[in-house]
């Protein structure tokens, strides 16, 4: 096990820059995810930490060495793959001893790490098989498998659940989980999806465009967003982002289309463009507040999800009691006070 | 009305449209089964039952004239040399194409397209416009009368077409194996030999046979080359049966039966691989 140190890592190819001096710090035995939307370089920063891509500027450490130019096979981490890579002539035990052959370990060893390895993740009856015969979350697993048997200081993985279907993808989710907190390895997860992430880590780093946006615990995150970006990106369904204009005179508020929203007294200006940031379900039911009209309805059974309209603008709202609601009807919501997010109109930063 | 026209319509039309393709077929099959035929029965005529009855069967099913070429006619011998020239010319095709279309077709290099047309080149251009420029080389490097020279010369023709069939496999291959087994702690020359060459099976196979069918059959190159009866393969032996004044044609007919049969055996052992390896790419999952 070992922290890993990622700083000012740059990398380009040819001109065009995918990286721009990206800093993070992994602590020993931490579950980092890194979460963004496809292109912005958390697929390229996990590579160049694997040896795959070569590093245009900074540093990567792992432990205390720096591992620029260490080929992948020397760092000293195991890496699981989006669509598994497994060597299909080979059977799930050849596969997860490949690594360790290559290195002249003992087959004794070989057989017992193998072992434990199928012991933990329940392979032991498909030891025998070749890849093809098996199931999409049975090859997750050996892929899973082939990176504990090296027993290695810091594990990576590339969106590994994006091939399994959504069912499967909770399961592998919580397995995940599990095994990490079983082993202690410290962990570079990648992701697409911020419900991953959310669940996942202990320590997420929001990505965009080749800049961390945010990095930080999942409530974290989700409780102090930094930027717009983040506002939006972390939670689901994701926050009610209206812009308003901050009016001061009597009760602090956000003028949004001519309806007051309420804000605590803060930083922000009399008069400063804003967007204004609540979560759908910091939206409670009450005769003071906003009149919106409903469009559609969502209920799943556990929650209900509302479409609202007012004026021109639109938004969301999220109740976990049962209502009778109907399209057409009006609500007056009010947002919950100490849950609302102010973000300048300008830069998007939080207020 | 018109469904039922559709379904009415077809039986006699439609066979009657495919009669230009069955005509063809069965033109084809007779062209290709008739020399087969005369050969196996020739086999077990003498010369002067072979001059009287071309087409009929044999009096005797006798196997004399395949223990002659074998034994009187030496033929073991240069069997035994094409064998060595057609392995050994496979295995050399093999190794240095695969070893060539790897990087070729899976490193980012930037001149990749330019070199595989260099050695698609090498499939278009006839060999034989280089044949004299081909003797004067061996020639000066004392590989005339030699098996070493003619596999030389056999794997330098054939790597080509093998590069670009290996290339071809090769790229359509997920790049998270050999990363994968780069991570694994894997070299290059493993990484191909133990990685990428089992999964492009039928490549191997494709390769193989059309490698092997090839130099097995090839006249030219000996005939050129070899002038040692010690040296010489089966295609040129049995030229050799043939004499000026008297022909032994049932030995001749015999020693083609036994220079076929190799071949013939490859084909079935490896019919599978390159049926599904001609249509498929090589998947991975």
């Amino acid at each position: 096990m070992a922290q890993v140190a990622i700083s000012k890592v740059a990398k380009a190819f040819g001109t065009v820059k995918v990286l721009h001096e990206v800093s993070v710090d992994i602590a020993d035995g931490q579950f980092v995810v890194l979460v963004g939307p496809s292109g912005c370089g958390k697929s390229t920063l996990l590579r160049m930490v694997a040896g795959l891509e070569t590093v245009s500027g900074g540093t990567i450490a792992i432990g205390d060495r720096v591992v620029n130019h260490l080929p992948p096979a020397k760092r000293d981490i195991a890496m699981v793959f989006q669509n598994y890579a497994l060597y299909p002539h080979k059977t799930v035990e050849q596969n997860m001893a490949f690594a360790l052959k290559l290195r002249k370990t003992d087959p004794a060893v070989v057989a017992e790490r193998v072992k434990r390895a199928a012991d933990i993740l329940d392979l032991n009856p498909y030891l025998k098989r070749y890849p093809r015969q098996l199931s999409g979350g049975q090859r997750q697993r050996v892929a899973m498998g082939r990176a504990i048997v090296r027993n290695p200081q810091v594990f990576l993985f590339d969106e590994p659940l994006s091939n399994l279907d959504a069912k499967l993808r909770v399961q592998m989710r919580t397995e995940i989980k599990e095994l990490h907190q079983r082993l202690k390895t410290t962990t570079i997860y990648v992701t697409h999806d911020q419900i991953e992430a959310m669940t996942m880590a202990d320590k997420i780093v929001v990505m965009r465009d080749g800049r961390i946006e945010q990095v930080g615990a999942p409530l974290e995150l989700f409780d102090r967003p930094a930027n717009l970006f983040v506002a939006g990106f972390i939670g689901s369904p994701s926050m009610n982002l209206l812009k308003g204009v901050v009016r001061k005179g009597g009760k602090p508020g956000v003028d949004i289309s001519g309806t007051l929203f309420p804000i605590a007294d803060n930083a922000a200006q009399d008069g400063q463009a804003v967007v204004y940031g609540v979560r759908p379900e910091h939206l409670e039911i009450h005769p003071d507040g906003v009149p919106a009209k409903i469009s559609v309805v969502e209920p799943t059974g556990s929650e209900t999800l509302v479409f609202l309209r007012f004026g021109d603008r639109e938004m969301v709202a999220l109740f976990r009691e049962r209502h009778d609601f109907k399209p057409g009807d009006t609500l007056t919501l009010k947002p919950r006070l100490d849950q609302i997010h102010l973000f300048d109109a300008e830069t998007g930063k939080r207020l | 009305m018109s469904a039922l026209a559709i379904s009415g319509r077809p039986a006699l039309s439609r066979q009657l449209a495919r009669l230009p393709g069955w005509t063809v077929l069965a033109v084809w099959t007779a062209a290709v089964l008739l020399p087969l035929y005369i050969l196996v029965v020739s086999c077990f005529k003498t010369t002067a039952e072979i001059y009287d009855n071309r087409l009929g069967l044999p009096r005797s099913w006798a196997l004399d004239n395949f223990v002659n070429a074998w034994t009187r006619a030496n033929l073991g011998h240069n069997f035994l040399n094409s064998l060595i020239v057609t392995g050994a010319a496979v295995v050399l095709t093999i190794v240095v194409s695969a070893m060539a279309a790897y990087p070729l077709s899976r490193y980012r290099l930037g001149w990749n397209a330019v070199m595989l047309g260099l050695f698609l080149s090498g499939i278009m251009l006839p060999i034989r416009l280089a044949s004299v420029e081909l003797f004067t080389l061996m020639r000066n490097l004392g590989l005339l009368d030699s098996l070493t020279g003619l596999i030389l010369v056999y794997s330098a023709i054939r790597i080509p077409f093998a590069v670009f069939i290996f290339a071809n496999f090769m790229r359509v291959l997920p790049s998270e194996l050999d990363e994968a087994a780069r991570m694994d702690g894997a070299g290059e020359v493993r990484i191909l030999f133990q990685i990428i060459l089992p999964m492009v099976k039928p490549a191997v196979s494709i390769v193989a046979i059309f490698t092997a069918i090839a130099v097995w059959n090839d006249f030219f190159f000996p005939l050129i080359f070899i002038f040692d009866d010690r040296y010489k393969t089966v295609p040129l032996a049995i030229s050799v049966f043939v004499g000026q004044f008297r022909t032994d044609w049932g030995l001749v007919f015999a020693s083609l039966a036994i220079s076929m049969a190799p071949i013939l055996i490859m084909y079935c052992l490896l019919a599978r691989q390159i049926r599904e390896g001609v249509g498929a790419g090589g998947g991975m999952k």
